[in-house]
């Protein structure tokens, strides 16, 4: 067992091998060695390290990424890879995106690739197919161009 | 997946973890997590993660999101850095098309690419590298003039272009099966004519150094030129200066061409494009590529010549891809040495010119008297062969005021051996020709396929080497043999070789194949025959792939060290001339084994050239 502390305190004690899906909780039990040593994680509160906890429970079982999936994997595994998530995924990425974006902050700080990895795919999906005025609604993004550059874009896009 | 978690229930991971202290509040919504607060570094993760179309949408919303996904977008079209080097493929013309596809090309992304004001080198292909690609054969001839349209539309937002190279179309089949020339309605040459112009002024004015135009199209031209420019030719046979002297800029005059059930009207009138006007205008051209038809043939031919004319630093021209009948060209070469004689230094005849007269040839070269670079391709060797066997012609032509062309001031020659003997047999010995002289390629005079083609060769570069070395010059020549088209299998040459050597009953029966003379040369200096190029210090080829059994650096080696004795230094280009398609890369691995073994068989080599690298051995 693991005992692991959120920025806001709140103290979890997980099985080794959940915790040690985290690249960064693992090297850190390698520098402490055996120890009931709480671990502290920053820059995660309890709300996300919870949907955190739950994604890495679930998947405790999957094989390891393996690190050269670009070089080797096939286009198709490539394919399957990015269209077919699992139900569970879907479900457990259906949140607001304030949280879809700390998970992918807490992924990335824990170190947890397939979580980055498949947070990142649910924000593409948000995008996919999408035109630029669905995508500004959709994350709020303000245009920052100056008419010119407006202009350039429009020229192309709407050619006639 | 473990089974046994029921997926409803609020909390599964009981068995996993034991909770000490429940969080005082439940989940509550921060509204200042946005997706720009992501750092670059995950931003750019999840932009991977998109489609070329969704990336361009992302690229539109802001700049920090531009800034991310153009360099991502653009890299996937293999555009690294822009400002250096960018080549850009037009494939889908159709305007529609354009706008809704959801494989947006590299143009789509930088015409949002504010901040590029210069381009360095800017290459533009109007079809894909694979011609098989099914894309090229959707395209419709009415949709180039877009196409064109597009490609200006990001050029005229810039500062400089540089080095320009626009590829039309090169699949000759893809442009004849949509219609011939002549039955394109005018409108639509003019469509055609207003867009390419624009485009070619364009970049003049933006201080373009080298322009390349690339179409080996091969269509019934919609024009003819009117009868008025054969007396102008005439005349400017007569006395080439007439046509600077008087100052007026010769126009050449055309007619459109129409099916014969089509009558004749005003309307019929296409308009050279203009020539920006040369005070606006940049004169920084120095090297034209003619690699078209479409520069040389109406309505573009008056604009060619008009660049021609006022750009004092163009002195590199190349011509390439021409399938331009014989009169076309007899009208046209005069023209264009009127227009840059006496600046003129380089000069090209590249692959594909084959309705070009010997006669023509010989005329245009005389008239231009400060060549100091001249490479005429090997495809010229039948019709050389052909015009050195008509003495009268020759005669005639060496008894106007011009005569064959003199090149005092050539340095570099690369030509076929047909014609440099040309050359050589106009001068009496004393006179040596070319006395600049510093550096001859030629070609083999056969394909290098056969085993005795390779003594028909070497016999003949011999001779015509042995001529040239003969004569007393200030400086000597160094001497290249140019085989990147005519060198296939050397292992097989290399072992026949070695036999002939070896084996006298062989040796006795491939003697006899030849004519005595030949025989005495190949014997020269003893009994045993010399196959190999003495005089050859520098061997040119293209390509080298090992494939492990006959193909390999040691069979190359041997097959130099057995044709070549005083080799010096070897070449590979990795591209052909006038076809950017075939560029291509030598693994290192292979270029590591072959400087071993030119170092173990071929010891006199010192220098190894692949593409742009230079080995020193």
């Amino acid at each position: 067992m693991v005992i692991l502390i959120t920025s806001d305190n709140v103290k979890y004690v997980v099985e080794k091998d959940v915790a040690e899906l985290s690249v960064l909780v693992k090297n850190m039990l390698e520098d402490i060695g055996p120890s009931d040593e709480p671990i502290p994680l920053h820059n995660v509160t309890s709300t996300v390290f919870n949907k955190v906890l739950e994604y890495c429970i679930y998947h405790r079982n999957d094989p390891p990424p393996s690190d050269d999936d670009e070089g080797c994997a096939s286009p198709l595994h490539k394919y399957l890879a990015s269209h077919i998530c699992s139900e569970w995924d879907q479900r457990f990425f259906d949140v607001d995106q304030a949280l879809l974006f700390d998970i992918i902050l807490a992924a990335n700080y824990l170190d947890i690739k397939t979580l980055l990895d498949d947070a990142c795919k649910a924000v593409a999906h948000l995008i996919q197919g999408k035109s630029t005025e669905e995508i500004r609604g959709i994350f709020n993004i303000v245009n920052d161009f100056t008419p010119e550059e407006e202009a350039r874009v429009k020229k192309e896009n709407v050619s006639s | 997946m473990d089974e046994s978690f029921p997926l409803e229930d609020s909390q599964p991971y009981n068995e996993a973890v034991e909770k000490q202290t429940l969080p005082s509040a439940t989940y509550t919504l921060q509204q200042t997590m946005r997706l720009l607060d992501l750092p670059n570094e995950l931003l750019f993760q999840i932009l991977g993660g998109l489609s070329q179309r969704d990336l361009l949408s992302m690229s539109y919303l802001n700049r920090r999101l531009r800034s991310l996904a153009l360099p991502i977008f653009l890299a996937a079209h293999g555009i690294e850095d822009p400002e250096r080097e960018t080549s850009i493929y037009v494939i889908e013309w159709n305007p529609d098309k354009v706008s809704s596809t959801d494989r947006p090309d590299a143009l789509s992304g930088l015409t949002n690419l504010s901040t590029l004001s210069r381009v360095e080198h800017f290459r533009c292909f109007f079809q894909d590298a694979d011609a098989k690609n099914f894309r090229n054969t959707f395209q419709l001839g009415y949709d180039l003039p877009h196409a064109v349209s597009r490609v200006a539309k990001f050029i005229q937002p810039l500062k400089h272009v540089g080095k320009a190279e626009i590829y039309l179309v090169w699949d000759p089949y893809f442009v004849t099966r949509e219609r011939t020339a002549p039955n394109v309605p005018v409108p639509e040459i003019r469509r055609w004519t207003n867009a390419f112009g624009y485009l070619l002024n364009l970049l003049v004015v933006r201080g373009c150094t080298s322009l390349t135009v690339q179409y080996p199209a091969v269509f019934e031209p919609a024009f003819s030129f009117k009868s008025t420019n054969a007396v102008r030719k005439a005349f400017s046979y007569l006395s080439h200066n007439v046509l600077r002297r008087d100052d007026q800029t010769p126009q050449v005059e055309w007619e459109l061409l129409r099916p014969v059930h089509e009558e004749k009207s005003n309307s019929d009138v296409v308009d050279s494009p203009t020539f920006p006007s040369t005070s606006v205008a940049p004169k920084r051209i120095q090297s034209l590529s003619i690699h078209s038809p479409v520069l040389l043939l109406p309505p573009f031919t008056n604009w060619t010549l008009s660049l021609l004319r006022a750009h004092p630093h163009l002195t590199t021209i190349s011509f390439a891809h021409l399938f331009i009948a014989k009169d076309a060209w007899s009208t046209l070469l005069p023209l264009i040495a009127a227009a840059v004689s006496d600046k003129l230094v380089h000069l090209s005849f590249f692959k594909d010119c084959p309705n070009l007269d010997v006669a023509d040839l010989f005329s245009f070269l005389s008239h231009l008297p400060n060549l100091r670079y001249l490479s005429i391709d090997r495809s010229f060797r039948y019709r050389l062969d052909e015009f050195k066997r008509n003495k009268p012609l020759i005669a005639a032509l060496a008894s106007l005021n011009h005569g064959l062309p003199k090149l005092l001031q050539l340095q570099t020659l690369r030509a076929p051996v047909e014609f440099i003997s040309l050359l050589l047999e106009s001068r009496s010995a004393k006179d040596p020709i070319l006395p600049r002289l510093k550096h001859i390629t030629v070609f083999p005079t056969s394909r290098l396929m056969h085993p005795p083609n390779y003594i028909a060769s070497s016999l003949s570069v011999n001779s015509l080497l042995d001529r040239i070395s003969a004569q007393e010059r200030s400086s000597s020549i160094v001497f290249s043999l140019d085989a990147q088209m005519d060198f296939t299998d050397f292992g097989a040459v290399a072992r026949w070789i070695e036999l002939f050597y070896t084996h006298g009953e062989f040796r006795r029966s491939v003697l006899e194949a030849f004519a005595e003379p030949d025989v005495r040369l190949l014997l020269k200096g003893g009994q045993a025959p010399l196959i190999a190029f003495e005089r050859i210090t520098h061997v040119v080829l293209y390509h080298f792939k090992d494939n492990h059994t006959n193909q390999t650096a040691k069979t190359l080696c041997l097959w130099l060290k057995l044709l070549f004795p005083n080799l010096e230094q070897l070449t590979f280009t990795c591209h052909l001339e006038a076809s950017p398609q075939q560029d291509i890369t030598i693994e290192a691995a292979t270029v590591e084994a072959l400087v071993q073994e030119l170092g173990r068989t071929c010891p006199k080599v010192r220098v190894l050239v692949v593409g742009q690298e230079r080995h020193s051995l």
